[in-house]
C-alpha cells in the first residue's frame, strides 16, 4: 500500500503518512488503522512529515481514531506538521485533543 | 492572467487528478503564499459538489475554474443539484451581508469573500493574495 | 495530557474571542459599583447588562479549551443571575468578591495561554458559597449540581448546571439543543464562532457548549467529517423563531424541554449527575465581609492586568471605506498630477493641487477621528479607585464624572492616565477632610470630587474639582521655604498665584507624612512635566478652607498644528496658532501701539496693557545654536535683513502661554501654514526654545517656537518663570478663543477706511512696492514667485476711494476658483478676532459684504468672491479649454449613485466637462427624474450596487420604454467580472466603467454624446420655418 506505512511497536502504532491526507485516500488508511488497533495499537501516532495537503475527511478520520483509543483508555499524536497543517488544525481547535506538534 | 477551467464528472479520482493540476498550476502562477489554502478551498468546494451536490452521481458533471490575479484568485465550483433556497433564510442582523447558505466553515476562515447563485449550486470564492504568514 | 496550547502562530478566532471579552470587561467595574449603589433596588437592566457580559466570555471559552475563564465566568454569572432575579442583593460583600472574579477574568483573558494554570479555586468557592448562602436548603446543592438533558434524536445528552437549568424553567423558557458543524457548515452562513455565539446570546442563554468529539464515531463508523459544536440553549422563543439561526432541519435544534412539559418532580430523561460537591460547611456558612486591606490587596490586580497584550484600536467599517475611497482619490489626484506636469498644464496642475489638497485635509481628519479615543476610557477605573481609597481612609467621598465622550488623541489619553490617578488620589488623601474634620468646619459629611472634560476652542479641559480643604499660598510657601527649595527673599517677592504654583516644584508635600495612600515620591511635579510633554498646561485654583481646581488643558491633537510662519532675517520660524493672541506693526505715532523702554525691558504699550517683548533674534543669537543660523552675522545691521529705516517700526507676534503673554518682535510676518511637527534631533532636544521642527511647503525647514520655552528663557513673567494662577486677564484671553469669533484680517484701503476679509480666505500676506503693482492690459497683475499674480483693489467695484499714492502697500493673497488672486490694501495688516456681529445692510455694495465694528471703529467686510466676480467676470470660466455647449444645448447625463462621496465626485468632474448633471440616488430616483423629461436626457450613468431599484434594473425600464429605448447607459461599478459584464450587457448597458477612473469615464461619455450632439447640430441646421 502506497499511501501510508504503518509499524506497529507493541501497543504504539506509527502512520507515516505519504502523500496528501484526503478524501480519496481516508477509507484505505482508515482500514490500516482499524488493523492495528485490531492488534493491540493504544497509542497511534501519526507521521505527516510526507503530507502537504490535509481535507476535512482526513480531519474526520484523526477524529474518529482518536475516539476509538480513547474508548481503551490510549491517545493520539499527529507530528511533523507543515505550518499550515498546523494552522489549520488550530483553527479547528484539535491541536490540544489530537497533541499536533509542528515539523522541527 | 492565469486561468484554469475544467469540468469533471462527479468521481473522487476525477477529482483527484483535477486537484492535483490545481497544485501545479498554483505554483507555476507565483501563487505559493496562497496555495495551501486555495487548494484547500478547491477541495472542500468540489468534494461536497460531488457528494452533496451530485449526491455522487457520476453523470452528473462539476466546473470548476480558477483564475489568477494580481491581487485576488477567484475560485468558482458548480454542481447540477438542484441547490437550496439560501435566500429564504431570514438575515437576521442587519449588519451581516448575506452570503448564501453553502458557506463552509473553513470559506470563512481563509476566503476574503464568498458569493452565491441564485439557486443556491454555486459558489464563488475570493482570496487576497497577501497573507499575514508565509 | 499535556496542555500546550501553542500561541507561536497566528489565531485569529482566539484573538477575536479575547477583544470581545475585553470589550466586556472594559466597563464592568463602573457598573458593578453603580448596582452597589443602588444596593435594593436593583436595577435590571444594568444587572442583565452585566450577567450578559459574564456570559458572553463563559459561552465561546469552552471552544478555546479556556477552561478556567469558563468556569469562574460561570460562577459569576451564577451570582450575578441570582441578583437579577431578585434572590440577591448587591451588597458591599457581593461587590468585592464580584470585582475580583472580574479582575481576575481580566488577568486570563489578556494571557489566555497561561489561564489554565492559574489557580482559580478560592475564588469559585467564595463564589459558590455566596450564591447557595442565599438559596433555601432544598436548593443549596444545585450550584454544583448538574443535570443531562437528552432528546430524541440524539443519543447523547448534554450535561448542564442544575441550577442554571432551574433559573430558565422559573423564567419559563424551553431549552434546546442545537448543533453546529465546526467542519463543514451546510446550512449557515460561514460565521465565526464569535458569530455564532452572538447570535445565541440574541435570542437566549447558553447553558452549555461542548464539542462533541464523540459524535464523529469511531474507526468503525462510517467515515464522518463533520464536528459538532453542541449547545445547549434556554430561550422563550418559540422553534420557528430559532429559525434566525438559519436552521432548516429539524434534527439539528432539538427541543429538550418545553415549560409544559415540566412538572414538579424531575423531567422524564433526566439523569443526575453530580459533580464535585462542595462539602455542607462550605456551602452554608456565609463568608464575613472582606476588611478594607483586602480591598487594597485587589488594587494592584487590575492595575497589573492592563499593560501585557497587544494594542489595537476598533475602526468603523465606515471610516474604512472612507479611507479606501480617499485612498483611490488619492491616486486620481497623483496621476492627475503626474500627467499635468508632463505636459506642462498649469491649469490642470491647479485643478490638481486643488483636488490633493482636498484629498489631504479629509485624509488628515479621517485618520485623526481613528486616534481619536473617550476619555471615559481613562475615567473608567476612577470610581472604583475613588471607592477603594475612601474606604481605606475611611472618608466619604461621592464621585461625579461629567464628559466621557469627549474625545483625545490615543497618546494624550495614555499619558494623561497617570497624572489624572495621581491627583484623583491626592484630592482624596490630602483635599478631603475626614467626615469629623468636615461635620466640625459646618460641611457636608460627604466630600464632593468632580472630574469633568470639555472641549473649549481647540483645546481639551480637564478639570478636578474638590470641596476639600483647599490649598493656603502662604502654607505652601512656608513649606517650600522649610524645605530649602527657595530664599526668603523670593518668597517675599512671590504674589499668592506664584505661591499657589510652587507645588509644582520637585520633592513637595504638605503632608508631614506622605501616606502609602498617594504614592510616595510621586509629586505634582511629575504631573507638570508630563503635561509639559504633551504640550498641555495645568493651573491651580484654590481657597482655602472650601476646595481646589485642577485644571489640566491639552492640544486636541499633536502632530499637525496650524502655524505663523514668521521670518527672522533670512530664517524662518513657525509660532503655533494656539500661541498667537494678535500680529502687529507697530509704527510710530501709533497711539494704540507703542513700543516703550522700562528699565531694561522693552514694553509694547497696546491699548491698554503691558505687553514685555522679546526679540527673536536676540534671544536666538544668544542660543546656543546660534551657530546654525548662518544669516545671523555679528553685526546688528546687515545688508541682507528686511529692516526698517527706522528702528521703532517693528513687527510684532503677541503670544501667549495660556497665563502669561507676551510680544515677540520679528522680522516679517510670512504666511499661515498648517504644519507637520517632526520632533528635534536627540542633540537638540535639550533647548526650550525649540519644540519641535517641520518642512514647509516650499521644502525649507523652520524651527517651531516653543512659546512657553521662550517666556521661560527670556524670564518672562514671575521672577520663577512658573505659570500663574488664572486671574481676571486671562478671561478675556479665554473668551477671545471662543468659536462664535469671526477670525477677519483687518487691512486698510488708504487713510481713514479699515477693511477686513475672513482670514479663511487668506493664503498670505505680503509687503509690497508700487512698482511691482503693473496693468498689463487693463488688468491690474503683480510679479510673484515667478508668474504673474492677478490683483484687485476694493475700489474697482466699490464706491471707495482709490489707494492713494505713495501708500505703504500689502497684498492679501486668496485662493478662489482654484487659482491665487491678491486685493490690494493698505498697512497696517491685523488679525483679530472680533466678536461682534457683520452687518449686511448698510455698508452693503459689489465687492462689500457689510460691516461691523472693530476696536471702535467701522470696518468694511470685503467679499473677494463678489468682487472678482465684478471685476473680473471670466475669472471662473477655464480659459484654453474652449465650452463646447452654450448653455441652451448642453449635453445632460443622468447620474444615478447612491454613495454622496461617489455621487458628488462624479458630478463635479462632469460639470467641470461641460456637461449639465440631473443627479439621483438611487434607481427609482433616477428613473422619475427621467420621465419627467425624457428628451432631455442624452445619457445615463449609473452606479449598478443601489437601493431600490439597482443599476440593472434602471436599465431594463430604459430599455422597455419606448422614450428612452436609445439612450446610451454606462455603468459603473467596482467589480466587474465576466459574469456581471454579461448580464449588464444582456440587461442593456452599452459600457462598463470601473470606479472611478476619470479620464476612460469621460472619453466613453464624449464617444456616446457626440452623436447626439451631431444630431441635435443636424437638427439645429435645419432651415427654420417663417
Amino acid at each position: 500500500m502506497s499511501v501510508c506505512s504503518a509499524r506497529l511497536e507493541g501497543q504504539c502504532g506509527v502512520v507515516a503518512i505519504q502523500g496528501d491526507f484526503t478524501a480519496l485516500v481516508v477509507p484505505e488508511i482508515g482500514r490500516e488503522l482499524k488493523d492495528m488497533v485490531a492488534k493491540g495499537a493504544r497509542q497511534l501516532v501519526f507521521d505527516l512529515s510526507d503530507t502537504y495537503m490535509l481535507d476535512s475527511s482526513g480531519i474526520g478520520l484523526l477524529i474518529a481514531a482518536a475516539n476509538t483509543v480513547a474508548s481503551h483508555a490510549g491517545s493520539v499524536r499527529v507530528t511533523n506538521v507543515s505550518a499550515e497543517i498546523f494552522r489549520l488544525l488550530q483553527s479547528m481547535r484539535l491541536v490540544n485533543r489530537l497533541q499536533v506538534s509542528p515539523a522541527e | 492572467m492565469n486561468f484554469l477551467r475544467q469540468t469533471i464528472p462527479s468521481r473522487l479520482e476525477e477529482a483527484e487528478a483535477l486537484l492535483l493540476r490545481v497544485r501545479t498550476f498554483l505554483q507555476a502562477a507565483g501563487a505559493s503564499s496562497i496555495a495551501f489554502p486555495v487548494e484547500l478551498l478547491a477541495r472542500e468546494c468540489v468534494v461536497n459538489a460531488i457528494v452533496h451536490g451530485n449526491r455522487r452521481n457520476a453523470d452528473n458533471s462539476v466546473g470548476f475554474s480558477l483564475r489568477v490575479g494580481r491581487k485576488w484568485v477567484r475560485l468558482e465550483v458548480s454542481d447540477e443539484g438542484a441547490g437550496f433556497p439560501w435566500k429564504d433564510t431570514i438575515r437576521k442582523r442587519s449588519g451581516v451581508r448575506s452570503r448564501g447558505g453553502r458557506g463552509l466553515h473553513l470559506c470563512r476562515l481563509y476566503a476574503d469573500r464568498v458569493s452565491f447563485n441564485q439557486q443556491g449550486n454555486r459558489i464563488a470564492l475570493w482570496i487576497g493574495r497577501t497573507r499575514k504568514e508565509s | 495530557m499535556n496542555q500546550n496550547i501553542n500561541l507561536d502562530f497566528d489565531d485569529e478566532l482566539l484573538a477575536e474571542f479575547v477583544n470581545e471579552a475585553r470589550e466586556h470587561l472594559a466597563t464592568i467595574e463602573v457598573d458593578l459599583l453603580a448596582m452597589e449603589a443602588r444596593g435594593a433596588e436593583i436595577d435590571i437592566e444594568l444587572v442583565n447588562k452585566v450577567f450578559r457580559a459574564a456570559h458572553s466570555i463563559k459561552g465561546a471559552s469552552s471552544f478555546f479549551g479556556l477552561n478556567n475563564v469558563k468556569e469562574l465566568a460561570h460562577k459569576a454569572e451564577t451570582v450575578l443571575d441570582m441578583i437579577r432575579s431578585r434572590k440577591m442583593a448587591p451588597n458591599a460583600e457581593v461587590t468585592n468578591l464580584l470585582l475580583g472574579a472580574f479582575d481576575q477574568l481580566r488577568v486570563m483573558i489578556n494571557r489566555p495561554a497561561e489561564s489554565v494554570h492559574v489557580d482559580i479555586d478560592e475564588l469559585v468557592q467564595n463564589l459558590t458559597g455566596l450564591a447557595s448562602s442565599y438559596l433555601p436548603q432544598d436548593r443549596k446543592a444545585s450550584i454544583s449540581e448538574k443535570i443531562t438533558l437528552c432528546s430524541e434524536g440524539s443519543p447523547i445528552g448534554i450535561a448542564v448546571s442544575r441550577f442554571a437549568y432551574e433559573q430558565a424553567t422559573e423564567r419559563n423558557q424551553s431549552v434546546y439543543l442545537v448543533e453546529h458543524d465546526l467542519i463543514h457548515d451546510v446550512e449557515r452562513q460561514g460565521r465565526t464562532i464569535a458569530e455564532l455565539f452572538r447570535t445565541f446570546l440574541d435570542v437566549g442563554e447558553v447553558l452549555e457548549c461542548e464539542v462533541a468529539f464523540e459524535a464523529v464515531g469511531t474507526l468503525d463508523d462510517p467515515i464522518i467529517n463533520r464536528l459538532p459544536l453542541r449547545v445547549a440553549l434556554a430561550s422563550s422563543r418559540e422553534p420557528e423563531a430559532l429559525e434566525i439561526l438559519q436552521l432548516n432541519k429539524a434534527n439539528k435544534v432539538a427541543l429538550l424541554s418545553a415549560p409544559e412539559a415540566r412538572s414538579e418532580s424531575a423531567p422524564a430523561n433526566d439523569i443526575l449527575i453530580s459533580t464535585k460537591a462542595q462539602s455542607a460547611a462550605d456551602t452554608s456558612a456565609p463568608l464575613s465581609s472582606p476588611s478594607p486591606e483586602d480591598a487594597n490587596a485587589l488594587i494592584p490586580v487590575s492595575q497589573a492586568a492592563s499593560a501585557t497584550v497587544e494594542d489595537s484600536v476598533r475602526v468603523n467599517v465606515s471610516t474604512l471605506d472612507t479611507l479606501m475611497n480617499l485612498t483611490g482619490e488619492l491616486v486620481l489626484g497623483k496621476n492627475q498630477l503626474r500627467t499635468s506636469i508632463a505636459q506642462n498644464d498649469t491649469q490642470a496642475l491647479n485643478a490638481a493641487n486643488q483636488r490633493i489638497n482636498q484629498i489631504a485635509s479629509e485624509l488628515q481628519d479621517v485618520v485623526m477621528q481613528t486616534r481619536l479615543q473617550a476619555i471615559g476610557n481613562v475615567f473608567g477605573k476612577l470610581p472604583r479607585l475613588v471607592r477603594d481609597l475612601a474606604a481605606s481612609l475611611k472618608k466619604e467621598v461621592q464621585l461625579e464624572i461629567h464628559g466621557r465622550d469627549v474625545a483625545l488623541d490615543r497618546t494624550l489619553l495614555e499619558s494623561l492616565s497617570d497624572p489624572l490617578t495621581h491627583m484623583v488620589r491626592n484630592a482624596v488623601d490630602h483635599g478631603i477632610e475626614s467626615p469629623a474634620d468636615r461635620v466640625a468646619a459646618g460641611k457636608r459629611m460627604e466630600g464632593r470630587l468632580k472630574i469633568e472634560a470639555r472641549h473649549e476652542a481647540g483645546q481639551v479641559v480637564v478639570e478636578i474639582e474638590d470641596d476639600g480643604r483647599g490649598i493656603d499660598p502662604d502654607v505652601l510657601g512656608k513649606a517650600a521655604l522649610s524645605k530649602g527649595l527657595l530664599t526668603a527673599e523670593k518668597l517675599e517677592s512671590m504674589s499668592s498665584k506664584d505661591k499657589m504654583a510652587l507645588i509644582f516644584l520637585p520633592g513637595f508635600s504638605t503632608s508631614s507624612e506622605v501616606s502609602e495612600v498617594s504614592g510616595r515620591g510621586v509629586g505634582m511635579d511629575v504631573v507638570k512635566t508630563n503635561l509639559d510633554h504633551l504640550g498641555g498646561k495645568i493651573e491651580i485654583i484654590s481657597v482655602a478652607g472650601r476646595g481646589t481646581t485642577f485644571r489640566i488643558k491639552l492640544p486636541l491633537t499633536l502632530a499637525i498644528i496650524p502655524c505663523l510662519i514668521v521670518s527672522v532675517d533670512e530664517e524662518q520660524f513657525a509660532v503655533p496658532q494656539i500661541n498667537v493672541e494678535e500680529m502687529r506693526h507697530v509704527v510710530p505715532g501709533d497711539s494704540k501701539a507703542r513700543v516703550e523702554k522700562l528699565g531694561e525691558v522693552e514694553v509694547l504699550v497696546l491699548r491698554d496693557r503691558l505687553i514685555p517683548l522679546v526679540r527673536l533674534e536676540q534671544l536666538l543669537r544668544d542660543s546656543a545654536v546660534s551657530g546654525l543660523f548662518s544669516s545671523f552675522s555679528s553685526s546688528p545691521e546687515s545688508p541682507n535683513s528686511h529692516r526698517h529705516a527706522n528702528e521703532r517700526e517693528l513687527e510684532i507676534v503677541v503670544v501667549t502661554t495660556g497665563t502669561q503673554s507676551y510680544g515677540l518682535v520679528v522680522s516679517r510676518f510670512q504666511h499661515t501654514e498648517e504644519i507637520v511637527v517632526k520632533p528635534l534631533g536627540s542633540h537638540l532636544k535639550g533647548l526650550e526654545e525649540y519644540a519641535g521642527a517641520t518642512i514647509l511647503g516650499d521644502g525649507s525647514i523652520a524651527l517651531i517656537v516653543d512659546i512657553a520655552g521662550i517666556a521661560g528663557k527670556a524670564n518672562i513673567g514671575s521672577a520663577a518663570a512658573m505659570p500663574s494662577v488664572e486671574s481676571g486677564q486671562d478671561d478675556t484671553v479665554g473668551r477671545a478663543r471662543s468659536e462664535d469669533l469671526h477670525s477677519l484680517v483687518l487691512f486698510g484701503n488708504g487713510p481713514g477706511t479699515l477693511c477686513a476679509v475672513h482670514s479663511d480666505t487668506v493664503r498670505r500676506i505680503e509687503r509690497v512696492d508700487s512698482c511691482k503693482i503693473e496693468m498689463i492690459g487693463g488688468r491690474r497683475t503683480m510679479q510673484y514667485n515667478g508668474g504673474l499674480l492677478p490683483v484687485v483693489t476694493l475700489a474697482d467695484t466699490a464706491r471707495v476711494e482709490a489707494i492713494p499714492e505713495g501708500s505703504d502697500l500689502a497684498v492679501i493673497i486668496a485662493v478662489i476658483g482654484g487659482r491665487e488672486i491678491g486685493l490690494l490694501g493698505t498697512m497696517p495688516v491685523d488679525v483679530v478676532e472680533a466678536e461682534a456681529r457683520i452687518d449686511h445692510s448698510t455698508h452693503r455694495q459689489p465687492g462689500v459684504a457689510g460691516s461691523t465694528i472693530v476696536r471702535e471703529k467701522t470696518v468694511l467686510v470685503v467679499d473677494l468672491h463678489e468682487l472678482i466676480d465684478d471685476a473680473w467676470p471670466d475669472w471662473t470660466a477655464k480659459d484654453g479649454k474652449i465650452s463646447r455647449h452654450s448653455p441652451d444645448d448642453a449635453v445632460t447625463v443622468l447620474l444615478a449613485e447612491d454613495s454622496d462621496f461617489f455621487r458628488a465626485q462624479i458630478k463635479r468632474f462632469l460639470t467641470e466637462d461641460g456637461y449639465r448633471v440631473l443627479d439621483a440616488q438611487d434607481g427609482e430616483a433616477a428613473w422619475e427624474l427621467l420621465l419627467s423629461d425624457p428628451e432631455e436626457v442624452d445619457a445615463v450613468v449609473t452606479d449598478v450596487e443601489m437601493p431600490r431599484l439597482d443599476g440593472l434594473g434602471l436599465v431594463r425600464r430604459i430599455r422597455a420604454d419606448e422614450r428612452t429605448l436609445k439612450l446610451p447607459v454606462i455603468a459603473l461599478t467596482s467589480l466587474a467580472g465576466d459574469e456581471d459584464v454579461a448580464r449588464g450587457k444582456a440587461a442593456g448597458v452599452n459600457e462598463y466603467q470601473t470606479k472611478l477612473d476619470r479620464e476612460q469615464l469621460l472619453g466613453c461619455l464624449r464617444q456616446y454624446t457626440s452623436r447626439a450632439i451631431g444630431k441635435e447640430q443636424e437638427l439645429s441646421s435645419e432651415p427654420m420655418m417663417a
